[in-house]
């Protein structure tokens, strides 16, 4: 009988985490009336969006945050990211050239990467660091999906030194 | 340095790792104290290696959100064969954990570089051996399972706690009084697997074994009574797990490991006292 009271207690506690608050009268004191303004304000969208920054993390944090991005992409669309990694340059099937942000994990025997597009226009390679050296990148999150794999570019970027 | 923690904790997916970690923990201590007691401490290696295995298949086939819905019955039929077959076979108990530890890890391996399904077989191998940052790359969905399937667990385990203690420390016995032992042990293997199955997120599958041995051994060495190596036993877990994936978050340490080395010192100190006390 106390196991069953004792399991009972266990699964009360779990329902209990899941609770929602129910609203709790108070004294409204004295009335004020209060105007809104329905007009809609300016959109400024580079600020509306949300900012995952992971740059402060470490490396495994930043690669595990990574690979959730490529797993579960659409949870991160409309949102601005900001990571720390490696500069590093490859070529997309087409051939053009892409700039990306490598990250190792903990043991060095996995890596994650993101491309980024700049918003400002630099001169390569003299306005870009090289190959391998730490830095910042913030962007918005956009994604391509093929056969093989997720791809991640941060469009609309800054990038830092780190 | 809590400052930073909370900072840490707005992350979904570190908060993920903290409740799958100690969750997970307190259901393989749980276990682990019957399995040492049993002397099956080496069947979670072999199991683990199996659903390495079935994971890789998962992969192969491209079923990486619902590598679960694979892995989980087949390690869970493979525990009920090792622990229903007992000794009437021409291979013997360990022999047999053995061959399906080795032949699984080897077909896993051979699969996932056979039939690539990844540029990096490397990383998807190194991540399921050794956890560096599976228990980071949790999904929700999967942080849900890690939790009915946990309070599955402890619930029996306390609705069949004094079937479980007869049937741990001596078999013949409990079966002369009627306990029908067969069920418990059906039951028992497939607790096993499920923790087995929840363990590889935490740790990786080759460190599995010192997830489930290193906190019941540890317990042992200042507690005598079933139920108090027990509860000590999760304690030492819970709190080992949190301190691995505390300096794992801070310092940037594998996950896997870092759980484990703290397993071992928790267990370096206890034998120490263990020793000093007895004097």
């Amino acid at each position: 009988m106390k196991k069953l009271i004792l399991c009972l207690v266990i699964l009360l506690m779990m329902a209990g985490c899941g609770k929602k608050e129910e609203p709790v009268a108070v004294d409204d004191g004295p009335k004020v009336t209060v105007t809104i303004d329905t007009t809609e304000p300016e959109k400024k969208p580079e600020e509306e969006k949300e900012l995952i920054d992971i740059s402060f993390m470490n490396g495994n944090m930043i690669y595990s945050e990574i690979y959730n991005m490529t797993v579960s992409p659409q949870e991160y669309n409309g949102k601005r990211i900001r990571v720390k990694g490696q500069f590093a340059i490859g070529e997309d099937p087409n051939g053009n050239r892409i700039f990306g942000c490598i990250v190792p994990d903990a043991l060095g025997c996995c890596q994650q990467g993101l491309g980024f597009e700049l918003s400002e226009a630099r001169k390569y390679p003299e306005d870009y660091p090289s190959t391998g050296e730490e830095i910042i990148i913030e962007g918005d999150f956009t994604y391509t999906e093929n056969e093989f794999m997720i791809m991640i570019v941060l469009k609309n970027a800054k990038m830092e030194d780190a | 340095m809590i400052r930073e923690l909370l900072v840490y904790l707005s992350y979904p997916f570190v908060r993920y790792a903290f409740i799958a970690g100690i969750l997970i923990a307190l259901c393989s201590s749980l276990l682990g104290v019957i399995l040492v007691l049993k002397r099956y401490s080496y069947i979670g290696d072999g199991l683990s290696h199996v659903a390495f295995g079935a994971m890789s298949v998962a992969l192969v086939l491209d079923l990486v959100k619902e590598k679960m819905f694979i892995i989980l019955p087949v390690t869970i039929i493979t525990a009920v064969l090792l622990l229903r077959h007992g000794q009437n076979t021409k291979i013997n108990g360990d022999a047999r954990i053995a061959m399906l530890s080795v032949g699984s890890l080897a077909l896993g391996y051979l699969f996932m570089n056979v039939f690539k399904v990844s540029s990096n077989v490397s990383a998807d191998v190194c991540t399921t051996l050794f956890g560096s940052t599976s228990i980071l790359t949790l999904t929700k969905g999967e942080v849900w399972l890690c939790s009915i399937l946990s309070l599955l667990v402890v619930v029996l385990f306390i609705l069949m706690y004094n079937r479980i203690f007869a049937v741990t420390f001596d078999e013949t016995f409990a079966q002369a009084t009627g306990t029908r032992t067969d069920i418990y042990n059906l039951v028992l293997a497939i607790v096993i697997a499920v923790i087995i199955v929840l363990s590889m997120n935490l740790v990786g599958s080759l460190l599995i074994s010192a997830l489930v041995i290193f906190p019941a051994v540890t317990a042992m060495q200042l507690f005598k009574s079933f139920r108090n190596v027990t509860i000590a036993s999760a304690l030492i877990s819970v709190v080992c797990a949190c301190c691995g994936l505390l300096v794992a978050v801070f310092r940037g340490t594998p996950v896997g490991s870092t759980i484990v080395v703290a397993d071992l010192v928790v267990f370096v100190i206890f034998y120490i006292i263990g020793i000093v006390r007895s004097r």
